[in-house]
């Protein structure tokens, strides 16, 4: 940890260049990040809101399905581009050896910030589509979760970044089940518009628990209770310190995988 | 105080002869049938014991594939040892691959700090150096542009430039005394030499010997993964010049491969021990 900090300047720079690469020569540049879960939001509302809304309002299905998606991205980008963080930085492992902690940290630190752009959007948009000022009133419970989820994310992105590299099929694997994992996981598709036996498994699934903890107080106007929080901190705590100890364990041989 | 203390230090490769590793082999691993890509043992680097201090300057010199540049590298902390153990005091800076690891949409400023800062730097202390890099490198407006699309020479340069601005405690340098054009070169020839005599320890990977015996007061001879020969540079460099007189079996490349045997892992923190001092 000492030494993630010793060389933030670093990673830092890092991040800043990975969000000017990503659009550039974009006329709307970082505009995307606002535009993109917006446009996905509608289309996903004024095609599926009819059906998957629950005889709800559509607006009201919109600010559901912009809660569920900003939360559900950034967890599938963390995990996803996570699988790449060791072997797209090998230049560097090969010429300086850094602990091995920052590669996915500059992932997650990159696909974290589009969270975050995400999540004021989405604050804002779910006020205008409730016609309430709640979501707005409520952000700042979303503040202890911000960091929850990005200590559960970078903890995601290191284990898969190290599996990737012992396995390389780990990125296509973990692509496909994410895609399975979007739809067995309540996104777009109201928890009790699920089939049941995926209802049952909702309250199992990792996923669906941060999704939880964003949805209480942007979409259904309360403080996420006492049980989820304890479910999140848990999981965060084990998975982080699984993601610690396989880093431990393995920066020293991952090398002679790469 | 720098040091470097390696202890019966091996460095041992478990590689593949195809590098694609097939669903068939994966299925047929399971079966227990025997693999028609088995892994390799590579012994790159085999019993090394090497104490160095203050004031040393060690050529390594060797054939090709002798295990000079990884030995380099395990001494950078790149490769762990896979037995042994590995003792590095010292801010530690390493120029080998120097080209390597360029962030190409960035422009040259942007790649100074991506490189200086993986190089321990801080913001703060490069401010005082960035524009004696720029000054050096003579690449003056081309540092506003993107590194895509300098030439290989300019990024060598830039490279170079950027490595050699920093006041290291431990210098490990593989071949970069060639940097760019000739006028590069000397510039370049007088920036190592200052380094050299502000580095409280070198360890020098290089081909041209001359350099080694005008540079350095210790050479190790490597071949085949093991030193050879540790002494005075005029004497190792001598028995090295000799040997390539007499064409023996110093002359072949690699330092050993066994198939289908196990490669040793690397050891763990109980055994090997790594001392870096962080700047």
């Amino acid at each position: 940890m000492q030494s993630i900090w010793t060389f933030r300047h670093f990673w830092m720079a890092l991040v800043k260049m990975d969000l000017r690469t990503k659009y550039r020569r974009s006329v709307l540049g970082i505009g995307w990040s606002v535009l993109n879960p917006i446009m996905m939001s509608a289309v996903l509302m004024l095609g599926f809101g009819p059906i998957l809304g629950g005889g709800r309002p559509i607006a009201e299905y919109g600010a559901f399905l912009l809660s569920g998606l900003c939360t559900w991205e950034f967890m599938r980008n963390s995990m996803s581009i996570g699988c790449t963080a060791l072997t797209q930085n090998e230049a560097y492992i090969r010429q300086c050896p850094l602990p091995y902690g920052i590669y996915p940290l500059r992932t997650v630190a990159g696909t974290g910030i589009h969270f975050l752009i995400t999540l004021v959007v989405t604050v804002g948009i779910s006020c205008a589509l409730t016609g309430s000022t709640f979501p707005l009133a409520n952000a700042w419970m979303l503040i202890p979760v911000v960091p929850l989820l990005f200590a559960f994310c970078w903890s995601l992105a290191a284990i898969f970044a190290f599996a990737n590299a012992y396995f390389h099929d780990t990125q296509h694997l973990t692509e496909v089940t994410m895609t399975l994992m979007f739809f067995l996981t309540p996104v777009m598709i109201q928890p009790e518009k699920q089939h049941l036996a995926i209802q049952a498994m909702n309250a199992y699934n990792p996923f669906n628990v941060f999704m939880q903890l964003v949805r209480h107080p942007l979409y259904l106007n309360s403080f996420a209770p006492a049980e989820l929080w304890l479910q999140a901190v848990g999981l965060t705590a084990i998975l982080f310190a699984l993601a610690c100890s396989v880093v431990g364990a393995l920066q020293k041989k991952v090398i002679f995988q790469l | 105080m720098a040091k470097l203390d390696l202890d019966d230090v091996s460095l041992t490769f478990s590689i593949r002869q195809q590098r694609k590793v097939t669903l068939k082999e994966y299925l047929t691993r399971m079966l227990f049938l025997p693999s028609r890509n088995p892994k390799v043992a590579v012994h790159a680097l085999r019993d090394i014991t090497l104490s160095a201090a203050d004031g040393d300057r060690i050529g390594i010199i060797g054939h090709n594939g002798a295990g000079k540049s990884t030995l380099l590298k395990m001494l950078a902390g790149v490769y762990p040892p896979t037995r042994g153990t590995r003792i590095v005091e010292g801010r530690v800076c390493s120029l080998f691959d120097i080209s390597l690891g360029f962030e190409h949409e960035a422009n040259g400023w942007e790649n100074i700090k991506y490189r200086a800062y993986l190089m321990g730097e801080t913001p703060a202390s490069l401010e005082q150096k960035i524009h004696g890099i720029a000054e050096f490198s003579e690449l003056g407006d081309f540092l506003n542009i993107p590194v895509r699309y300098y030439s290989s020479g300019m990024l060598v340069r830039l490279a170079f430039s950027i490595s050699t601005a920093i006041n290291p405690e431990v210098l490990l340098i593989d071949e970069v005394l060639s940097a760019g054009d000739m006028a590069f070169q000397i510039k370049a020839r007088n920036r190592m030499k200052e380094m050299m005599a502000t580095a409280r320890l070198m360890v020098l990977v290089t081909h041209e010997v001359t350099s080694v015996e005008e540079i350095c007061n210790r050479a190790l001879w490597m071949q085949h993964g093991s030193v050879v020969m540790d002494g005075p540079p005029d004497k190792v460099v001598a028995a090295y010049r000799a040997s390539m007189c007499a064409p023996t079996e110093a002359a072949h490349v690699g330092g050993g491969i066994d198939g289908g045997g196990d490669a040793d892992q690397p050891t763990d923190d109980a055994s090997t021990e790594e001392m870096r001092a962080v700047a």
